[in-house]
């Protein structure tokens, strides 16, 4: 499975669009899109749809104690945290 | 004092169970004993600040055992708490405050700044805040407070029939409505729920939905207090500490909505986790799915229940069937005390298995909003409350929910009226029509989407970002879509059923 940052991107793009079923254009969300808030506007909710959705994906876990707002600050941290949990498999 | 009223309990617990664990907060263990003496001092430094037997005091906080000490402190001093959602914003806050021109409010540290500029634009010159944990900024400390009051010296003279709880529903005219409720209604509600569960003070109760809703306030806090149970309380829902909790903690009830299942039940897991303390484990605020049911059995080995209820009436009925697997899509049985009918066009009441109104009635139950006279000759007839929820019963008695005649969406148990969203929305600029209509989400939650007729090109992050700040975030439109035009009848009624 490839694991490079792009490829996670599109993964991560792909349960966006897949779990939270958000009509948004995929190609205009880049590494700097706001997850929470204004940008894609997730709340609390869909933030954990999101993280459920994103640790079946990759076979991951999200630890409870790391689900802060810097995490979901933009697609870029979340691609970067899920890049440092696939290298510790 | 009258065995009827809110802070009795309180009273008797004390003399019952002083040294029993009463909340648990985080760290915090606090005794039935402890739990007396926090409400009796904060009730006192209100009395102190002025606040009397019928003063609004609103309550903008998390689940805590502040929410609780707040509430009950209120109560034993004859005034009425209006507890709200900390995620509201100004316009909303300004909405609930300008009804309920509070003498005080008792608000999360970091929600300060938000209460005093609603305060300030509501002309309340009176309002003491009070930030929990901390005050500042010309508000007053609650753990300064909690050190430095007396407790209450004697009692003040309550009935049974004073108002001590407003709540608010979702209005369908984009304005809510304010629900009265007095000591015999949540007494009664209490009492009700209580029985019919078999809630005792062996229980231990998991506090994860939020107080400041119906579900939350009665099925956890009023319950867990009227039994001297043990309420174990969290800020938050957080997945792997609420299974830690339960089982750590040998929790036996645990109240939740479908979604917190849904999640529950697709969380991976590190370690095996036994959830066998649980005897009662149920969900409301919406429709449980079959799956959802199905796949949280199969993986705790736990099945969860459903209970109906509204911020009108209390808890209504639950399913407690031994053979749950067969009516799992229940809403159960009557609580006790509790009638359910469901009525034909005609108001004819109909027999076993055909579908129609639900009709309640219940001692736990209002008699009509406030100051809203025309709408409750629709909602309450003939001594029933109809919440505008179709269903049926089968020829046991089992209630089933079959849907609802209004437009509300129900995202994650909070209801939400689409007009208040498209009132918001035709205010922008380039929003020439819009419709707000609820979707199903990946769990079978409700999903908010706003369907609009632009003026001039936009993109749906504009939208979002519009709303942002002026409704709650569980408000906000979570799908955007552009038409050049909203399907309608020739009469000219929006076809909503083409827009989902």
């Amino acid at each position: 499975m490839d694991g490079s940052p792009a490829k996670i991107e599109n993964r991560i793009k792909k349960v966006i669009k897949k779990r939270l079923r958000l009509k948004v254009n995929m190609e205009e969300i880049s590494r700097d899109t706001p997850l929470i808030g204004k940008g894609l506007g997730l709340d609390s909710i869909g933030v954990l749809e999101l993280v459920v959705g994103l640790e079946e994906e990759f076979n991951i876990m999200f630890e409870d104690s790391e689900l802060k707002i810097e995490l979901f600050r933009n697609i870029g941290s979340l691609t970067d945290y899920i890049n440092k949990k696939l290298a510790e498999l | 004092m009258n065995n009827k009223v809110l802070p009795f309990w309180i009273s008797t617990n004390e003399d019952r169970y002083p040294h029993k664990v009463a909340l648990i907060d985080g760290d915090k263990r606090i005794t039935y004993s402890e739990l007396n003496d926090a409400v009796s001092r904060l009730a006192a430094w209100l009395i102190s600040r002025g606040v009397e037997r019928g003063d609004r005091v609103a309550l903008l906080l998390q689940n805590s055992s502040e929410f609780v000490i707040g509430f009950f402190a209120v109560a034993r001093l004859g005034a009425i708490a209006v507890p709200l959602n900390v995620q509201y914003q100004e316009q909303e806050l300004t909405d609930y405050f300008r009804d309920s021109n509070p003498k005080a409010v008792i608000a999360l540290t970091h929600i300060i700044p938000l209460v005093k500029e609603v305060i300030s634009a509501i002309n309340n010159k009176e309002c003491d805040i009070i930030g929990v944990p901390d005050g500042g900024n010309g508000s007053f400390s609650y753990s300064h407070i909690m050190k430095e009051a007396s407790p209450c010296n004697g009692t003040i003279d309550l009935q049974p029939q004073n108002d001590v709880l407003w709540q608010y529903s979702s209005g369908s005219t984009g304005r809510p409505k304010r629900i009265i409720r007095t000591h015999s209604n949540l007494v009664s509600e209490a009492e009700n729920f209580t029985s019919t569960a078999h809630i005792t003070s062996n229980d231990k109760i998991l506090c994860v939905v939020p107080l400041f809703h119906a579900h939350g306030f009665g099925n956890c806090m009023l319950a867990s207090i009227y039994a001297g149970a043990t309420l174990v309380m969290l800020g938050e829902f957080n997945r792997r500490r609420v299974l830690k909790i339960i089982q750590d903690e040998c929790m036996s009830v645990f109240p939740g909505v479908p979604f917190m299942f849904s999640i529950l039940a697709d969380t991976s897991l590190r370690e095996a986790i036994t959830l066998s303390s649980l005897r009662l484990c149920f969900s409301a605020g919406a429709p449980l799915p079959r799956e959802t049911f199905q796949k949280f059995f199969e993986k705790y080995g736990v099945p969860i229940r459903q209970l109906y209820g509204t911020t009108e009436t209390g808890s209504i009925s639950i399913n407690l069937d031994k053979n749950i697997f067969h009516t799992a899509d229940s809403v159960g049985l009557p609580m006790r005390n509790v009638g359910v009918e469901i009525f034909g066009k005609k108001g004819e009441i109909l027999p076993p298995n055909e579908t129609g109104e639900i009709g309640i009635k219940s001692s736990a139950m209002i008699q009509g909003y406030a100051g809203l006279e025309d709408f409750n000759s629709d909602s309450f007839r003939n001594e029933y409350f109809f919440p505008s929820d179709l269903g049926k019963k089968d020829k046991d008695g089992n209630i089933y929910i079959l849907g609802r005649k209004s437009l509300f969406i129900n995202t994650g148990g909070n209801k939400v009226d689409p007009s208040e969203i498209e009132i918001l929305l035709k205010t922008h600029p380039q929003v020439k029509e819009v419709v707000v209509v609820g979707v199903e989400s990946y769990y079978g939650e409700g999903v908010i989407k706003a369907v609009i007729v632009p003026t001039s090109p936009c993109n749906e992050r504009e939208i979002v970002d519009f709303c942002k700040g002026k409704i709650a975030d569980f408000k906000i439109p979570r799908i955007v879509e552009f038409r050049e035009e909203i399907p309608k009848s020739p009469l000219g009624k929006v076809l909503r059923k083409y827009l989902c």
